[in-house]
């Protein structure tokens, strides 16, 4: 779980790493070594969250967004 | 008046935003039938439903430019339904914003290594090939002005971009005695998603604004409009050349 939270973060804060987890989350599912259920939760809520933010997140809001997207993770992952 | 690209088959990777999507647009609108290719589905799939609603021809390859087996099908999905291979545009990057050297991360390194010049290595290869058998053709590699002067952040960004600088060189020297040209399109600042991003905050995007020559970004369709020469038969003696498109940014950092 922290792995996934770590790759959430840094595709917060960065437009050009979101890009990599969105559209290529077999890379970061090899880089990270994510297991089959951290994957899943890549591509099904993290993407869809991701997928919404606007671009870039202001350096204000990145923490509450860090801590929203996380609290997602833990909910999917139990 | 005849279109530019009539008749032409393109490539244009990166195709689902940017440079790539006005690059396909455009290249449709002068007659090329285009493959929108993108690892960003959705995206691709916007692009190709412009230009189908502009009266052009295209097809989607959702494709990862890293993965050769990709590339691969990408460039046999172009021959196969279009029958040949005109003109290739490698647009497809990733800009990772990262600290100086000593506290980059490999991971950053790989991915943007990866992505920009690996990709542009597998798809002038797999091009190239293509391209021979069609009896020549245009490639244009998209890099940047921080592939020639440093940027004070993004180190790999900027090494993957002077990579591929040096990437065209070769291609040109190598090709050009074959009938395929190979330029480079070097960009400054264009207002894209992507330098949206790096920016990391509106403040800094209007600070890279007001700090350039022209008080301005450059628009997408004003770097299509040198891809658009280099690729066209317009540039029929220019191979090996490095086009700066950047509103004079370089130049004026030299004084």
């Amino acid at each position: 779980m922290d792995k996934l939270i770590e790759i959430a973060n840094q595709a917060i804060a960065d437009y050009g790493f979101r890009q990599v987890a969105l559209w290529s989350p077999e890379d970061a599912v090899e880089r990270w070594d994510l297991s089959p259920a951290e994957e899943a939760v890549l591509t099904g809520v993290v993407h869809e969250a991701l997928a919404a933010l606007p671009v870039p997140v202001e350096p204000a809001d990145i923490p509450a967004e860090q801590a929203r997207i996380a609290g997602l993770i833990k909910a999917a992952l139990g | 008046m005849p279109k530019r690209l009539e008749g032409k088959v393109a490539i244009v990777t990166g195709a689902a935003s940017g440079i790539g999507r006005t690059t396909a647009l455009r290249f449709a609108h002068e007659g090329a039938k285009v493959v929108a290719a993108d690892r960003n589905r959705p995206g691709a799939e916007q692009t190709l439903a412009a230009i189908s609603a502009a009266g052009g021809e295209a097809m989607l390859a959702q494709v990862d430019t890293s993965k050769a087996d990709q590339v691969e099908a990408m460039v046999e999905t172009a021959v196969t339904n279009y029958g040949q291979l005109d003109i290739l545009i490698n647009a497809a990057a990733i800009l990772i914003v990262t600290p100086p050297i000593a506290e980059h991360s490999e991971r950053d390194w790989d991915m943007m290594m990866s992505v920009n010049l690996k990709g542009v290595f597998l798809c002038c290869k797999y091009g190239i090939r293509a391209m021979l058998n069609s009896g020549g053709g245009s490639i244009v590699n998209i890099a940047s002005g921080s592939g020639i002067q440093g940027t004070g952040q993004s180190t790999a960004y900027g090494v993957t971009k002077a990579g591929v600088i040096h990437l065209t060189t070769m291609a040109s020297e190598q090709y050009t005695p074959h009938g395929i040209r190979v330029n480079t399109v070097s960009p400054g600042p264009v207002d894209t998603p992507q330098f949206r991003g790096s920016a990391q905050s509106n403040a800094q995007f209007e600070k890279t604004r007001r700090n350039h020559p022209m008080g301005r970004l450059g628009q997408p369709e004003e770097i299509t409009n040198a891809l658009l020469f280099l690729a066209s038969d317009e540039a029929s003696y220019v191979s090996g050349e490095n086009l700066i498109v950047d509103g004079g940014q370089i130049a004026g950092a030299q004084y």
